[in-house]
């Protein structure tokens, strides 16, 4: 079920139609909670509810194990990392791995020898995956306490306002706000209408009016020759895909508000960043965070010698890029941000630039254009079109088409310039409470009005 | 107790809703897409049943008008199950196959074009078929509500502070919808010539040529379809003179070959019905009235074959 549909709609009516009355109740409120993220799941295809099913039960029983049967419980961390794992290669992987193969042996079959049902996509399975992996790893490493409930953990594991899309909630940040979830007062629910309306803007206004520019110009037969209009695409790309998942981000903390319950801030105005490692701490920091604390430090991190430590680094954005979606455009996505990454750390501007004004305008046009390369990566449907597009991009050559318009700058020009205004803390006339009415009117009558052909959430397919 | 802000909100924002949704109306471009969405969603997925259907690409949409095929065949209940990009697959035949009534005449006729038997997927048909329930519910039952929270792109709400017209369509296309039949009578209010139409052929003849296992499970539909009782009917749908042309070369396109071997599974050629002096408005599509006179010619055509017990 996608948040920008009249479906969810109806089914957030009925859920807190209801909740109020049921959150401090535990196994009611739990059960409630399974029953309407399930049904939430299920809407797009119920048969992958098993799924859930079978990869969380195997998880709470590891944990359990783990605790319950400490002589082995190395063991059951491995039962539950294979269960995890081996579901994601499965799923995830095994065709992008049978097609490789096939490349390389072309006596194998083009596709795997498996049903096609094991070829569908299921959505949301990167992040509930993950979500259930860093619980028994936390079990296994004394941090978490494990639940006995499996009603509790099934709450936990299928919240629906972050099951497909995220943020990737930890075990040890939520169990507890299971068994308490705050009183919603007035502060709360109006922060959660906000975050909630403001998630919807970035999704349906900005990102959905923006995907037609970008989708025009990938799809192309031909890529256009002109260098400004695929800088200025890639532009609109960054903002599109920013705008369409920091929004459902947005929805999802709103929605976990209104429930009583916080979720992390998954997104901290990443274009603001003055260098890469400060963009890596902005962006998807849910995730940022589990690659750092589940790969990168167990690695070593950075407390190895220097070759160690940028091996750790291109290890873990080379899996952070894989786990984006099973094809190279996104592991050289990874690896391009590895490259960048492991520049500044070598020569270490960023430190030297943001000393002085100029210096930091300097910063943020290498971190932005950092970005944008990357992104061609991740966007292009093929490795071809990506460093052909970049190849058009770096000759600085030729002008805007004709048919361009100005209303996707002017998208990208009025998100920009909110971006900032928000980072810079805002004035103080845009807090009056009148204001803040107006203002918070014409968001709902621009998410009505003035709403993109309504498209999938970018980050569903991961 | 602090005061509740949303209540504020609330009304505020409805008021705004309301005022917008009842003062100014869905431009043209959103009129165009909402009615020509309905349409798609109702050829798809109505549950109507036929006695006659006409299966195939945008020469089909475009160029068969089903009331005028009726003329010709009184009492019968007739279709246009053209699409965008159509090829006359596994998916296409079954779908078309669908509408037609058990209790009725049972008879599908094919439009043949050398696209619709390339590697091509069938595109519009399947992101029809996969359209979400609750989209198509809205589409389907919800025009008016549709209607009234209409979208408009920032694009065009900057031509409106402008002064300009956005209430009438600028299109050069003239397209009308018929829900009912499943025909777009088409045309264009100032006609280009077929430059760009035999471009775009030329690139497509290129990269997908007709492919022989394509005509050869075109045979084995045609087949299990007449075992099933359901008359088939052919023709190499017509468009313009430069464009047949085009298509004389296309890689693997041998028409008489195709014909032989439609026929030899129990279909019937009509190539004997099309008309001379037909016209496409852009190289690849009939005109509205020339769409009439083929399908008149279509339908008498079928009254004979009825006639002659085919």
């Amino acid at each position: 079920m996608l948040f920008n549909s009249l479906v969810f709609v109806v089914f957030a009516f009925l859920f807190f139609l209801f909740w109020p009355f049921l959150k401090y109740t535990r196994r009611p409120a739990w059960i409630y909670l399974i029953v309407f993220s399930f049904f939430f799941y299920g809407w797009w295809d119920w048969r992958f509810l098993f799924l859930i099913i079978l990869s969380g039960l195997i998880d709470f029983v590891a944990a359990l194990l783990i605790v319950d049967r400490p002589r082995y419980r190395r063991l059951w961390l491995i039962v539950s990392m294979s269960g995890n794992l081996g579901t994601l290669a499965v799923f995830k992987y095994s065709r992008f791995v049978w097609e490789n193969l096939h490349a390389l042996v072309p006596l194998l079959p083009a596709a795997p020898p498996v049903n096609d049902f094991f070829l569908i996509l299921p959505v949301g399975i990167s992040f509930y995956t993950f979500q259930s992996m860093s619980y028994t790893i936390d079990v296994y490493r004394g941090e978490v306490t494990p639940t006995r409930s499996v009603l509790k953990f099934f709450a936990y594991l299928s919240l629906f306002p972050q099951l497909v899309a995220g943020p990737i909630v930890r075990a040890r940040d939520f169990l507890h706000q299971l068994d308490a979830p705050r009183c919603t007062d007035e502060a709360t629910r109006y922060r959660g209408l906000e975050l909630i309306l403001h998630g919807y803007f970035k999704k349906t206004v900005i990102a959905d009016n923006l995907a037609p520019l970008v989708n025009a110009a990938f799809s192309a037969t031909n890529p256009d020759p002109s260098s400004l209009y695929w800088w200025i695409v890639m532009v609109a790309f960054g903002f599109q895909i920013y705008c369409d998942f920091s929004g459902y981000s947005d929805i999802a903390r709103g929605l976990a508000k209104w429930m009583g319950y916080d979720f992390m801030v998954n997104f901290n105005h990443p274009y603001t960043a003055l260098s890469l490692r400060e963009f890596w701490t902005r962006w998807h920091i849910s995730l940022s965070s589990w690659f750092r604390d589940y790969v990168y430090i167990p690695l070593g991190g950075s407390k190895r010698r220097k070759g160690r430590e940028a091996a750790n680094l291109w290890a873990t954005m080379l899996l952070s890029g894989l786990w984006h979606g099973a094809s190279w455009n996104f592991v050289i996505w990874g690896g391009v941000h590895a490259g960048f990454l492991s520049l500044e750390k070598v020569f270490r501007y960023p430190a030297l630039l943001v000393r002085t004004r100029p210096g930091r305008l300097i910063a943020f046009l290498i971190v932005s254009v950092q970005v944008l390369v990357a992104w061609v990566f991740f966007r292009a449907p093929t490795l071809p079109q990506a460093l052909d597009i970049l190849r058009i991009m770096f000759s600085f050559s030729g002008t805007l088409p004709a048919t361009f318009g100005v209303s996707g700058l002017l998208l990208i020009g009025g998100m920009a310039a909110r971006e900032f205004y928000i980072y810079l803390g805002g004035h103080p006339f845009f807090r009056r409470p009148a204001v803040q009415t107006a203002m918070l009117s014409l968001v709902v009558w621009a998410i009505i009005f003035l709403r993109g052909k309504g498209q999938e959430f970018i980050y569903f397919q991961f | 107790m602090k005061k509740e802000r949303l209540l504020h909100i609330l009304p505020v924002s409805a008021a705004l809703v309301l005022l917008w949704g009842m003062l100014v109306p869905p431009d043209a471009v959103y009129l165009r897409e909402t009615v020509s969405d309905e349409f798609w969603l109702k050829k798809v997925f109505d549950a109507a049943r036929y006695d006659i259907v006409v299966a195939g690409d945008s020469r089909v949409y475009r160029g068969v008008s089903p009331d005028d095929m009726a003329a010709a065949l009184p009492g019968r209940r007739i279709f246009n199950y053209g699409f965008s990009s159509g090829i006359l697959d596994g998916m296409m035949i079954a779908q078309a196959a669908k509408k037609l009534d058990p209790a009725g005449a049972r008879t599908l006729v094919l439009a043949v074009t050398p696209h619709a038997l390339t590697d091509k997927p069938n595109e519009a048909l399947a992101e029809f078929l996969a359209t979400p329930r609750e989209e198509r519910y809205t589409v389907l039952e919800g025009h008016g509500f549709l209607l009234f929270f209409h979208r408009m792109a920032p694009k065009r709400l900057l031509a409106m502070l402008r002064g300009e017209d956005i209430w009438t369509d600028m299109e050069n296309y003239r397209e009308h919808y018929d829900s009912r039949t499943g025909w777009v009578a088409s045309s264009y209010q100032k006609e280009k010539g077929y430059a760009e139409t035999l471009r775009s052929y030329r690139d497509m003849r290129k990269k997908f040529p007709v492919l022989p296992e394509r005509v050869t499970e075109l045979r084995s539909l045609v087949a299990g379809l007449r075992a099933e009782g359901i008359a088939v009917f052919f023709l190499y749908f017509p468009s313009s003179a430069e464009m047949r042309e085009l298509e004389r070369t296309w890689p693997g396109f041998d028409y008489a070959a195709i014909r032989r071997e439609l026929e030899s599974a129990g279909a019937v050629s009509l190539d004997d019905a099309v008309p001379s002096g037909l016209h496409s408005y852009d190289g690849s599509h009939l005109d509205g009235p020339s769409a009439r006179t083929l399908s008149r010619s279509i339908g008498e055509a079928l009254a004979r074959a009825a006639g002659s017990g085919e």
